[in-house]
């Protein structure tokens, strides 16, 4: 995979144009989310439920290399994702997800504008959810159990022209990953915070992405994204996390145009 | 043609979207809710979380050896709640919540609220919310009793009886009857008679899986605040009923300084509880933190020795109506020794 991505380094499909002027983007996305999570240390339950969230994203192609750099926020309310029919109390969690994503890819040889086109790179991810375990009429009112995760992996990225638009496909693998899971509830224990070192046999991820481009060519311009994420976490209080949303989010283009 | 592709696209996504089933698959099922499933997320999460395991002495395997086989035993939930309720009291902790209800309990004979304060030896200046009653003694001399460190907007209370006391010397405040509450206020509180920031105690929460496993100790500090502070010196009374947040208010005055500590040894009822939740929706508390003196020894189940020891008694209050630790603060701001 490394020689792979160096390869594409060396050779980016473009670069026999010479001095391709950069392409860039900033796209403002908002959408729903939806949230399944299971996380031993706050509950033998696995929550789900629906939100909002945001998103910017920036990138900058030249000469067959792609920069990418984005932010994501998210919150949702999340209750059982089983019934519960003898619960003592009422069961929610407010659930919040904030990720910095920050990638370069480079495309194989051989694409073009109208053909599909292959890309693959490498991504930087960090990933910081915070999930606040209420407990509505106790004097125990919420507890807090976060989770933070750094991650680093390739990624391959597929576009084509569909109709007026443009479809593009990618997907994430990180491959090291430090992880951040306090051991209990941190409200009055920040010093609970223990960061390590997740090897692939604890630590599983993929997110992918699936999106539609209306008039690429324009300046302004419609981006239709579903998303999904998988995370797993396996040690002494395992974790399991699925992250969906669709976007809808305005692309403002600058730079040359394709 | 091309018409037809966007929304076409549009609609794939928002299918993909719908797909939550297969989300749950990923993150799968619940665990059972049968009597031995329950019985084991208990067991394991004590074992896991409960912070008191090095100070309660107590052979948590064999007790699980000891009452699994009876929750396996049980009919029904119902019956392994019960099974799962006489495991948790051999704690002898009264910070486990069992479905709400307390399942041990450690104190050491009978307690008892002196009812004798106000009329013999305080004249009653009133109740304020949140469970606080003020009055003085003398001119000189302020009582207060904080009956619980319960409640948001608690400290306003506080500040509102520092100043209905206005310009006495010295304080008595009274915290024997007090079960605790919310760490805050006990450090807000006396915060209020603070002048600089001090380190009263330090905590250790647990943070791994063998009992002994305890992150490092974290100071807990009491920060000058309040619309008003108290400077003059200040009798703090105690019993066997200060328990838990009450107590890390006597550690907080005591470290403070001008405090004289009156009355009997605390409780000796600790941590920080946690609250936990079963697959089948019951829901459980228990501490997951050990509380250390300034000088790093715990008092779980010892309690705070005062500095001038009193011990009333019942025939005293009831039928005498004396009482012996009142009497003794009430002495001691009037400069006798």
């Amino acid at each position: 995979m490394v020689a792979a991505i160096a390869s594409c380094a060396w050779h980016p499909a473009h670069a026999q144009a010479g001095g391709e002027p950069p392409r860039q983007s900033l796209t403002v996305s908002l959408g729903m989310v939806q949230d399944t999570r299971r996380d031993a240390a706050d509950s033998p339950l696995a929550y789900a439920g629906n939100g909002t969230g945001a998103r910017i994203d920036y990138d900058r192609v030249r000469e067959g290399s792609r920069l990418h750099v984005s932010l994501t926020a998210g919150r949702s309310t999340l209750t059982p994702a089983g019934s519960v029919p003898q619960a003592d109390i009422p069961l929610e969690e407010a659930f919040g997800l904030y990720a910095l994503e920050a990638g370069m890819d480079w495309q194989l040889r051989g694409g073009s504008a109208r053909r599909a086109e292959f890309a693959l790179g490498i991504e930087f991810g960090s990933t910081l959810t915070l999930a606040r375990h209420l407990y509505a009429g106790q004097d125990i009112a919420q507890q807090s159990f976060d989770l933070g995760v750094a991650t680093l992996g390739p990624t391959a990225r597929w576009t084509r022209r569909v109709g007026a638009g443009q479809v593009a496909a990618s997907l994430a693998v990180p491959l090291l990953a430090w992880v951040d899971h306090p051991y209990a509830d941190v409200r009055f224990a920040p010093q609970l915070m223990h960061v390590h070192f997740a090897p692939l046999s604890q630590f599983r991820q993929a997110n992918g992405e699936l999106s539609y481009a209306f008039r690429p060519e324009s300046r302004i311009g419609i981006t239709a994204t579903y998303r999904l994420g998988i995370f797993e976490l396996d040690e002494l209080e395992p974790v399991r996390h699925v992250s969906q949303s669709f976007s809808v989010g305005v692309v403002r283009r600058f730079g040359a145009m394709p | 043609m091309r018409r037809r592709v966007a929304p076409a696209a549009v609609l794939s996504l928002c299918a993909a979207f719908s797909l939550c089933t297969a989300c749950n698959a990923i993150v799968g099922p619940d665990p059972p809710a049968s009597p031995a499933a329950l019985f084991d997320q208990v067991w394991n999460d004590f074992d896991l979380h409960y912070s008191l395991f090095v100070v309660k002495q107590v052979n948590w395997d064999s007790l699980g050896a000891v009452y699994r086989p009876r929750a396996l035993a049980a009919s029904d939930p119902e019956g392994a709640s019960t099974v799962i309720a006489s495991m948790l009291s051999k704690l002898q902790d009264d910070h486990v919540l069992w479905r709400g209800s307390r399942v041990g309990t450690q104190r050491h004979g009978d307690y008892f609220a002196p009812t004798v304060t106000f009329g013999k030896y305080v004249q009653y200046g009133g109740d304020l919310p949140g469970g606080i009653s003020y009055g003085v003694v003398s001119p000189a001399v302020g009582y207060i009793a904080f009956s619980t460190f319960e409640g948001s907007g608690w400290l306003s209370s506080v500040d509102s009886a520092l100043t209905l006391l206005g310009g006495v010397n010295s304080i008595i405040i009274d915290v024997r009857n007090n079960e605790g509450g919310f760490l805050e206020n006990a450090t807000g509180a006396a915060g209020r008679f603070a002048d600089r920031t001090t380190t009263v105690a330090y905590v250790r929460y647990r943070n791994g899986p063998a009992h002994s496993d305890f992150a490092a100790p974290m100071a807990q500090q009491v920060v000058p605040a309040g619309s008003r502070r108290f400077v003059g010196k200040v009798y703090l009374l105690t019993s066997r009923n200060t328990i838990s947040a009450a107590e890390l208010f006597v550690l907080s005055m005591r470290a403070l300084g001008n405090t004289t500590v009156v009355g009997d040894t605390t409780a000796g009822e600790t941590g920080n509880p946690f609250a936990r939740e079963l697959q089948n929706g019951w829901s459980y508390q228990f501490p997951e933190s050990l509380e250390l003196t300034l000088d790093g020894h715990w008092f779980e189940d010892i309690g705070l020795a005062p500095d001038v020891t009193v011990e009333n008694s019942i025939d005293e209050i009831n039928n005498h109506n004396v009482d012996a630790q009142l009497s003794r603060a009430i002495g001691l701001a009037a400069g006798k020794p």
